[in-house]
């Protein structure tokens, strides 16, 4: 009797279908955000594994004869102006970007979670005394900005970037989530969480936030291209991370100025940096696509 | 709409006094711009103490912020601290001529060329046009601009040595006949213009598209075509015309780049642009003129978004503006 009910609830629960399960349905057919996924896996991969094949060290100086040396089968990228091995250094250059992506936009998230979910859910002066500040934050050049915060803060680190960039980085999220909030604060499990007494604080996390969670997903996807992107720029005006840990920015910086005589290194910090960036964005389309609420069903 | 007009302009005020407050705090982290001066034996501390007066260095950072705030409103913007002593209207108005004709040509192309195709892509969604230019809207959102421009840099100028690779113009062309010299300086701009367009082009294209996309699903357009208009009305009179609508008030939040220019872009070909001049001022704590290009950066910040929110309250008569 016992293991009848079991199965039967089994079969139950196997058939209802759940807004995750759905949206990773239509995800997996979205053919283009699938190949993108399967190219970042790889990516990250190569650059997790890569250096532990590698027989060279990413700082390790080349003797005088290996400086700038184009594509051959000892280097398989060639060697920079210091005689360095390109591809180990596009396996740590790709660590330290990556790292900076996921985490700087991981930082900003938390802020415009905390400040956008504050801001939707309680409104009246507390969201127009953050959204006041996030439109001040909205207003300003950020680029510039950046670059001052950047030579101010003391250090060389990779945090140091992950920082600055979140620190201009957190408004977006603030307003997609406070618009969440603002929407869904109205339903009726709100009312009834209330109504049993469950504290604020414990709606906002709990109830609210896993609600709202898909357009924060987009966001935050698109957002981790995005930044690989900034610190690239950053790096390539000087002030992104700072050599010798390379990025794939920073990578980058002297290319411009070998470019006529070593075109080989001008050619593989971009292209993995453009791979990467344009996976990071069709799969981000494909999530969007997959989580339209307008298309749900 | 007198009234939301006016209640927008006022609300800016409190936005532009935050923005002041927050840009002058971070200009505060470099630190005292005079420090170096005290070095340099040839500078007399009177001098000195003279330019510190001025600057309102002297005085507690509250009161220094609203002397600067003043000065900044009224106009009286100084002369730079290095460059001569030149007065920071000039250095300004210098980079922004260089910046405009930049950012306008690229603005204009990448319009010219992405609406249409975004439009186009719409109606013949999921043909292979569509995947093409859908594809090329992303390569252009995915290229890290720079980048780019190094490619464009090996090939075209390198390799194939067809346009130079940066700078504004040719060295001692200044006095060459007009028509010479613009064509010259033309020659300057093809490259840095399709690194600038690259990004806007892929995501106005994609803009132009899901508005249009929108806007043929909309009931009006499966009237007109129910009553029998010809396609090309409905697409024409019918469609297009309110997809244009979001794409128009977009073009408001273009305003602050036309001017504030492209650091990274002006990095690459060496253009002497705002862009490339508000960041050597902050770096080299040129106070005056890093604090009028950032205080000018904002208010176009500021108000390109008010324009594009009172386009959108004037184009669409469906806002309401109460």
């Amino acid at each position: 009797m016992a293991i009848d009910i079991t199965t039967s609830e089994e079969t139950l629960t196997g058939r209802i279908e759940t807004y995750w399960s759905i949206v990773g349905k239509r995800l997996r057919k979205h053919k283009l955000a699938m190949l993108s996924l399967v190219v970042l896996i790889l990516v990250i991969a190569i650059c997790i594994v890569g250096p532990f094949i590698s027989p060279y060290k990413f700082s390790e100086l080349g003797s005088i004869e290996e400086v700038l040396q184009p594509p051959s089968l000892r280097h398989w990228l060639g060697t920079d102006e210091l005689g360095r091995d390109v591809l180990t250094r596009l396996f740590y250059g790709g660590r330290v970007s990556l790292l900076v992506g996921f985490s700087s936009v991981f930082s900003a998230l938390i802020v415009g979670i905390i400040i956008g979910a504050y801001a939707g859910y309680y409104g009246g002066v507390l969201d127009t005394i953050l959204m006041r500040f996030t439109d001040i934050m909205f207003s300003i050049p950020v680029l510039p900005l950046l670059i001052v915060l950047a030579s101010v803060i003391p250090g060389a680190g990779v945090w140091k970037i992950v920082l600055v960039i979140a620190i201009f980085g957190w408004m977006t999220d603030a307003r997609i989530v406070r618009g969440m909030f603002l929407s869904l604060r109205e339903n009726e499990y709100v009312e009834a969480a209330k109504a049993v007494g469950v504290s604020n604080s414990r709606i906002i996390w709990r109830h609210i936030l896993p609600n709202s969670l898909a357009p924060i997903i987009v966001s935050a996807t698109l957002g981790v291209g995005g930044n690989i992107i900034y610190e690239a720029a950053l790096s390539y005006l000087g002030f992104g991370v700072m050599p010798p840990t390379p990025s794939w920015g920073n990578m980058l910086q002297n290319a411009q100025y070998a470019m006529a005589i070593a075109p080989w290194l001008v050619w593989s910090p971009g292209l993995a940096m453009f791979i990467t960036v344009l996976a990071f964005n069709y799969l981000g389309d494909g999530l969007r696509d997959a989580m339209d609420p307008r298309l749900y069903r | 709409m007198r009234n939301y007009v006016i209640r927008r302009i006022l609300q800016m005020i409190p936005l532009f006094l935050g923005v002041a407050i927050v840009t002058f705090a971070v200009l505060s982290l470099v630190g005292d711009p005079f420090a170096q001066m005290a070095i340099n034996p040839r500078i007399r501390p009177e001098d000195i103490q003279r330019l510190k007066h001025a600057w309102g260095f002297d005085l507690p950072w509250y009161l220094r912020f609203f002397k600067w705030f003043w000065s900044m409103i009224t106009g009286n913007w100084g002369v730079s601290i290095f460059a001569g002593g030149k007065p920071v209207v000039e250095i300004v108005a210098r980079a922004i001529s260089y910046t405009l004709r930049f950012s306008i040509a690229s603005l204009i192309f990448a319009f010219v060329i992405a609406v249409p195709i975004g439009i186009y892509s719409a109606l013949h969604q999921y043909t292979l046009f569509d995947y093409v230019f859908t594809f090329f809207a992303f390569f252009g959102m995915s290229m890290p601009t720079f980048w780019f421009g190094f490619i464009l840099m090996m090939i075209f100028g390198l390799r194939l040595n067809w346009l130079p690779i940066g700078g504004v113009m040719t060295p001692g062309m200044e006095s060459a006949p007009f028509f010479a010299r613009m064509l010259d300086q033309v020659k300057y701009m093809v490259l840095p213009v399709i690194v600038l367009s690259l990004f806007g082009m892929g995501s106005w294209m994609r803009y132009a598209r899901s508005s249009m996309l929108e806007v043929i699903r909309q009931d009006y357009v499966r009237t007109a075509r129910a009553k029998g208009l010809p396609e090309r009305t409905v697409i024409f009179k019918h469609a297009l015309r309110n997809a244009l609508i979001p794409i128009v008030t977009l073009l408001g939040l273009t305003l602050p780049g036309i001017i504030s220019g492209a650091t990274i872009t002006e990095t690459v070909f060496s253009i002497p642009g705002m862009g490339r001049l508000t960041v050597d001022a902050m770096l080299s704590n040129d106070y005056p003129v890093a604090m009028v290009c950032l205080l000018l950066e904002s208010t176009l910040l500021i108000v390109g978004n008010l324009i594009a929110d009172l386009l959108y309250a004037v184009v669409d008569p469906r806002i309401r503006y109460s």
